[in-house]
């Protein structure tokens, strides 16, 4: 047993990446714009969010006069999810529904979120710490495969 | 025991030795997002091209470990050795010529004159203070800008931390090809005062004074509403419209996550911009989309009280690494706070 437990610790030495808490999830895609929100809300749904709605944010910028290139903010959430916490943390209420801005650069779009990790430290309820990650390991799952398919 | 330990150390070791940092996934990974596909730049600065000629390994690793405080540029402080070198190696791959190391030695100069000089050639770019003129980060892609690339903040600590006083002389004796940045023989100074100017750039490091972390403030704003629920949002979107935002049509916070039957229909958010100040925020931060549009969202509570529910803006735009942006929060946060205050009078 005391074998097995040393092989194994020495196993995950080896294996261990250094996890970056950085705050901005990000992920690029080289794909048309719209081709990348019809994969990005696919890959929503895969992990069983909804989209709420998409915010055009180069609509209202153009319509002001401002130059602005494709630029959409998707709201995504989970009614069940959102109901809970929304009752038990309504401290939580500016944050949700979680929020993907997918801006075009050039010939590529990138996916940008928010770390929810990162509001940790702001809502230090440990019924909070565990959705925050659930929903950090999500997201990276969702870029991953946005990564991933565009090389299909 | 031990021979099975070693058995097992040495089947291990094509698997370490395989799994050796991947300089082009890493960069891919940490890098590209921001610095784009073989760094030709974006949200990040342009690291290809005939720049990269001048970057040393050691600038360049140092830069991946500092960051630039308040610039965007985040330190990547848990990558270990091995994989920022694999990433150095992996940028340094797209040079045409060998890199250059630049000694540690101090160059001797007078700051007086640095400044002087400074003032008159370089702060029209990088600022009196070297804080740089340029507003926003990386490149010009999808939207105006001042600068094509934005210059850099030389008092920025994560900059002097990784810049060697040779390497500073050095670039300014030659420019920035590929940038605006001229040479001295554009600028018409002498190598003494090249030497000035190193010292009085070096000074920022001295004067360099940690930004003090703001007050703790909550992250969400709340507040009570005197008023009923229908009353509440009448209000607010007429305080909206006396402020000159452009609201947006009602949402339920619920609505779109289930059919309309279900959704808890005293959930509003009301969404609304200020698009001049967006499009200055936008232009500081294209990132910003992850905490956008400005929201109240009024909430009726069992007893029939109503509260206001705010992002603090002054807290969420901390999570940009963006100097320029917190200033600007600061503005957008009075904003919201006449809101309130006019909407619960």
């Amino acid at each position: 047993m005391k074998t097995f437990k040393t092989l194994l610790l020495l196993v995950t030495m080896m294996i261990a990446v250094p996890a970056q808490a950085e705050n901005m999830l990000m992920v690029r895609v080289h794909d048309d714009f719209e081709e990348t929100m019809i994969q990005l809300k696919a890959t929503l749904n895969d992990y069983g969010y909804r989209i709420a709605h998409i915010q055009k944010c180069d609509g209202g910028l153009s319509g002001f006069g401002y130059k602005t290139d494709l630029y959409k903010s998707v709201f995504f959430g989970k009614f069940e999810e959102m109901r809970r916490l929304t009752r038990d943390h309504p401290e939580i209420i500016p944050y949700v529904p979680l929020k993907i801005a997918v801006m075009k650069e050039k010939d590529t779009v990138l996916l940008v979120a928010m770390n929810p990790t990162t509001l940790e430290p702001l809502f230090p309820d440990p019924g909070l710490r565990i959705q925050f990650e659930r929903w950090e390991s999500d997201i990276r799952a969702i870029f991953e495969e946005m990564r991933d398919k565009q090389k299909l | 025991m031990t021979r099975i330990l070693a058995v097992f150390a040495l089947l291990m070791l094509p698997a370490a030795a395989l799994a050796a940092p991947d300089g082009a996934e890493l960069y891919t990974r940490h890098c590209s997002v921001c610095h784009n596909d073989n760094g030709m730049g974006g949200i990040g600065l342009p690291l290809n091209g005939e720049k990269l000629e001048h970057f040393s390994r050691d600038y360049l690793f140092k830069t991946i470990r500092n960051g630039r405080p308040g610039r965007v540029m985040p330190p990547f402080v848990k990558l270990s050795d091995a994989q920022v070198n694999a990433i150095v190696d992996h940028v340094m791959s797209w040079r045409k010529t060998k890199p250059r190391q630049w000694p540690d030695t101090p160059v001797k100069g007078d700051p007086v004159n640095g400044e002087r000089l400074f003032r008159e050639k370089c702060s029209a770019c990088h600022g009196d203070d070297g804080k740089s003129k340029g507003l926003g980060t990386g490149v010009t892609l999808s939207r105006e800008r001042q600068f094509k690339v934005v210059p850099p903040a030389l008092n920025n600590i994560g900059f002097l931390r990784s810049a060697t006083d040779a390497w500073i002389r050095y670039t300014i004796r030659n420019g920035r090809p590929g940038t605006i940045m001229p040479s001295q023989k554009d600028f018409g100074i002498s190598d003494k005062e090249v030497n000035d100017l190193v010292a009085y750039i070096r000074q920022f490091e001295q004067k360099h004074n940690e930004r003090p972390k703001p007050e703790q403030e909550p992250p969400t704003l709340v507040f009570d509403s005197p008023y009923d629920f229908v009353t509440t949002v009448t209000n607010l979107k007429e305080t909206l419209k006396g402020l000159n935002f452009r609201y947006f049509p009602d949402r339920y916070m619920e609505m779109g996550l289930a059919p309309d039957e279900q959704i808890n229909k005293k959930q509003l958010s009301l969404r609304f911009c200020n698009f001049s100040l967006l499009y200055k925020m936008i232009n500081i931060e294209p990132r910003l989309g992850v905490i956008l549009p400005c929201r109240v969202t009024v909430v009726e509570q069992e007893d029939g009280s109503v509260k206001l529910y705010l992002m603090n803006m002054k807290v969420a735009t901390q999570l940009f690494n963006n100097e320029q942006l917190s200033e600007l929060a600061e503005e957008m946060h009075e904003n919201l706070m006449e809101l309130i205050e006019e909407a619960t009078l």
